[in-house]
């Protein structure tokens, strides 16, 4: 019978192992009760420390200190990465107790780790995260510090600083920004009498049409990685939704408007027209990003939607030379208000749970990197792959800076997936996809939207 | 017979490990059951909602459309896989030459890891540049078929990866196997007046049930634990079209945040596939003891 009963056990914890992913909810639950004691203790000496001048007269900690940095994965170079190499070498450099530990995953992995971390009360002490809704929850479960007293927070452009802003609070430092644009191959346009730019919806088809016409494929979407979906989409959206009403998104929450509104089917129809007419590559679905983007690199298709963020990888040689150019689907119609997306990258945060001696350090390390005058600043300016919103800096990149010139004067709108509960833009992207394969439409895309939303933000 | 006291001091010695079982094994899955019942997003507080989160998985379809299809990919990897694998045996248990490298060439996929295969094979099947579409092109076909972004066939095309990625360990499995059936037993089938076919049909499937068994309940747990190729190869899609269990799953806990919702389909999965595996068990005993 004895042997039956611890038969029975095994058997059952056996099967369990299905659901072991789940064990950490327990263990985190309890760590997050004791970990909230310590952060209330250190939150006091925290807010003291983020003042002080330029990193020339600030003195080390008192004792060796490991701190633990956590960034998302980006791609891989011969050169030194700022976060990988230069970062923990020169403050190490600089203050021999601190030794930075960085550890780096792939977005999805990277958000679930951070959060889960953090939940167990053992967050990382820096790490990069995202703008409003998606660092909402961390702010208020109260992990991450207040960094309003930082004393170089004003040299943060201030309308990137505001995504990070929550009840008047600053909680992030702003590393950089973005953009999500269509990359196009001048030499094709020229060849279909397009000089420039289409600065409208009708000439954005009718140089697709042309294109198409003269034997070439228009555009080329890696849909096999389906958030590459959010790229064209969020272009189109910026006209689409904000031209008329920049505050769609906060009444999404009062309930004033909804993804099942005109402006949204539009958005997604006219996406979808794009692939109805045969402008987008033939297959798209069983294409990568990476994929997608060596046929834009070799010259097999004219545009491809993608970002600022691929500027590395799109200017690679490929099969073919040809000259690029960057522009903003223009979905508005002749004479109406074009908004184009640009969007805070990501931000420093640090650790709430941290205890006094770990804070201080951050505060050094923060003082360090921002100080103009230091060799950390030179080499994050130099190495980073975002657009640096930082006063007297300019990107060195002469289409960025040409691009942003060029829209400076329109309105601009964040990526559209940061007022949203998270979940909302996996919806719209795995329902788009349907509507490639001819199984969905427009309006079942906003209509998932909708009620996805209303799942997540109840 | 071992003395009472003696076992009762054996007894003993069990208990750390039953504790640490009992910890970091039972209580979590009985306290996921638990938080399959509120509404936890991961971090904050959480409510308590009774059956809600169960009720929505039946209500939005989310429960049925990814069991039936990791019914679909376990059903293709355990039939294609033991196919593929036990005719590669039978060929790999001939008396041909260089036998040896055979048998270490075709072992070489399981060697590889997981991640590593996903990205071979999506080059595999990519349009455009893919190994399939540059075969369709050489031979002057058109219409190469793209598997990855076709909803009938991109659960399949995944599946098809994994059966590729365990079919060394599977042979090597029925290749023991049929180590194991002496000489003499063929050799007496055949002055019985067998044909080939008929050795294999009545004498050499019928003595292998020991390993089909193995290999049938290994193809059923990696089928129903299928995640990494669908993560790595259609990410859910087209659609959900190859959304499985363990997929969703993820993706609810891990994207949209709801570990409550996520709980309470890991316990439909856990009775799911227990009562499945149980059953298999079951019945391939049964066929073990008829054969």
């Amino acid at each position: 019978m004895k042997k039956k009963l611890i038969s029975l056990l095994m058997t059952v914890a056996m099967a369990g192992s299905v659901l072991m992913g789940s064990s950490i909810v327990s263990a985190a639950e309890n760590a997050e009760t004791e970990t909230e004691a310590a952060a209330e203790e250190t939150e006091e000496s925290a807010d003291e420390s983020t003042g002080g001048g330029t990193s020339d007269g600030l003195e080390d900690v008192s004792e060796p200190v490991t701190l633990s940095l956590m960034v998302t994965t980006r791609p891989s170079t011969d050169a030194k990465d700022f976060y990988l190499d230069w970062l923990p070498e020169l403050v190490h450099e600089r203050f021999p107790n601190i030794t930075i530990e960085v550890e780096q995953l792939p977005t999805d992995q990277y958000k679930q780790t951070v959060r889960l971390r953090f939940a167990s009360g053992e967050g990382p002490d820096l790490f990069t995260w995202w703008a409003k809704k998606q660092a909402e929850d961390l702010v208020q479960a109260e992990y991450v510090r207040d960094l309003s007293d930082f004393n170089l927070l004003d040299k943060f452009d201030a309308s990137i600083t505001s995504a990070y802003t929550f009840d008047d609070k600053v909680y992030g430092l702003p590393l950089g920004t973005s953009f999500l644009t269509t990359w196009y191959n001048k030499d094709m346009f020229a060849e279909v009498g397009y000089d420039t730019y289409p600065t409208n919806w009708d000439e954005f088809i009718d140089v697709c049409q042309k294109l198409k016409d003269a034997g070439y494929t228009p555009i080329t979407c890696g849909d096999n990685s389906s958030f590459v979906i959010q790229f064209a989409m969020y272009q189109i959206g910026a006209s689409e939704i904000y031209a008329e009403n920049p505050d769609f998104d906060n009444q999404l929450y009062t309930g004033e408007t909804k993804f099942t509104d005109e402006c949204w089917v539009d958005t997604v129809s006219k996406l979808q027209y794009l692939y109805d007419n045969g402008y987008v590559v033939e297959d798209s679905l069983g294409l990568s990003q990476d994929q997608s983007r060596q046929l834009f690199i070799d010259g097999e298709a004219a545009m491809i939607f993608d970002g600022s963020f691929g500027y590395t990888q799109l200017m690679n040689e490929g099969a073919a030379d040809f000259e690029r150019g960057m522009f903003c689907v223009p979905s508005n119609a002749e004479g109406e208000d074009f908004v184009y997306n640009w969007t805070s990258a990501n931000a420093l945060f640090t650790s709430n749970l941290s205890d006094e001696l770990h804070q201080q350090a951050c505060d050094l390390v923060m003082q360090y990197w921002f100080d103009e005058s230091s060799p950390l600043f030179e080499a994050w300016v130099e190495n980073t792959t975002d657009i640096i919103a930082f006063e007297g800096v300019s990107d060195s990149r002469e289409m960025i800076n040409e691009y942003l010139d060029r829209y400076k004067d329109f309105q601009n709108i964040d990526n559209l997936n940061n007022a949203w509960p998270e979940g909302v833009s996996d919806e719209m992207c795995s329902r788009f996809q349907e509507v490639i394969t001819g199984d969905a439409t427009a309006e079942d895309v906003c209509e998932a939207m909708q009620a996805k939303f209303e799942e997540l933000a109840g | 017979m071992i003395d009472k006291r003696i076992r009762n001091v054996l007894l003993i010695f069990i208990i750390p490990a039953l504790v640490f079982y009992v910890v970091f094994w039972i209580s979590p899955v009985l306290m996921s059951f638990y938080y399959g019942l509120t509404n936890w997003r991961g971090l904050g507080t959480y409510d308590f909602i009774g059956l809600t989160n169960y009720e929505n998985l039946i209500k939005q379809g989310t429960l049925f459309a990814s069991m039936g299809n990791t019914i679909k990919y376990t059903l293709f990897v355990v039939i294609w896989g033991n196919v593929q694998a036990l005719a590669l045996a039978m060929i790999l248990n001939m008396k041909l030459r260089s036998r040896g490298i055979f048998r270490t060439v075709f072992y070489i996929p399981a060697l590889f890891s997981t991640i590593v295969v996903a990205f071979l094979w999506s080059y595999v099947y990519a349009p455009h540049y893919g190994m399939i579409s540059e075969i369709f092109e050489l031979l002057g076909l058109s219409g190469a078929p793209n598997l990855l972004g076709d909803r009938s066939t991109s659960l399949f095309a995944a599946a098809f990866v994994e059966t590729w990625k365990t079919s060394g360990t599977m042979t090597i499995i029925y290749l023991a196997g049929l180590q194991n059936i002496s000489d003499e037993v063929i050799e007496s089938a055949k002055i019985d007046g067998c044909t080939g076919w008929q050795a294999i049909r009545y004498v050499k499937i019928p003595m292998l049930s020991n390993t089909i068994t193995v290999n049938v309940m290994l193809g059923l747990i990696g089928g129903f634990k299928s995640f990494d190729y669908i993560f790595a190869l259609t990410s859910g899609g087209p659609g959900d079209s190859s959304s499985t269990l363990m997929y969703t799953i993820y993706k609810m806990a891990f994207v949209e945040m709801q570990y409550g919702k996520a709980e309470a389909l890991a316990a439909m999965a856990f009775v799911f596939i227990l009562v499945v595996s149980i059953a298999v068990l079951t019945i391939m005993k049964r066929k073990e003891l008829e054969a």
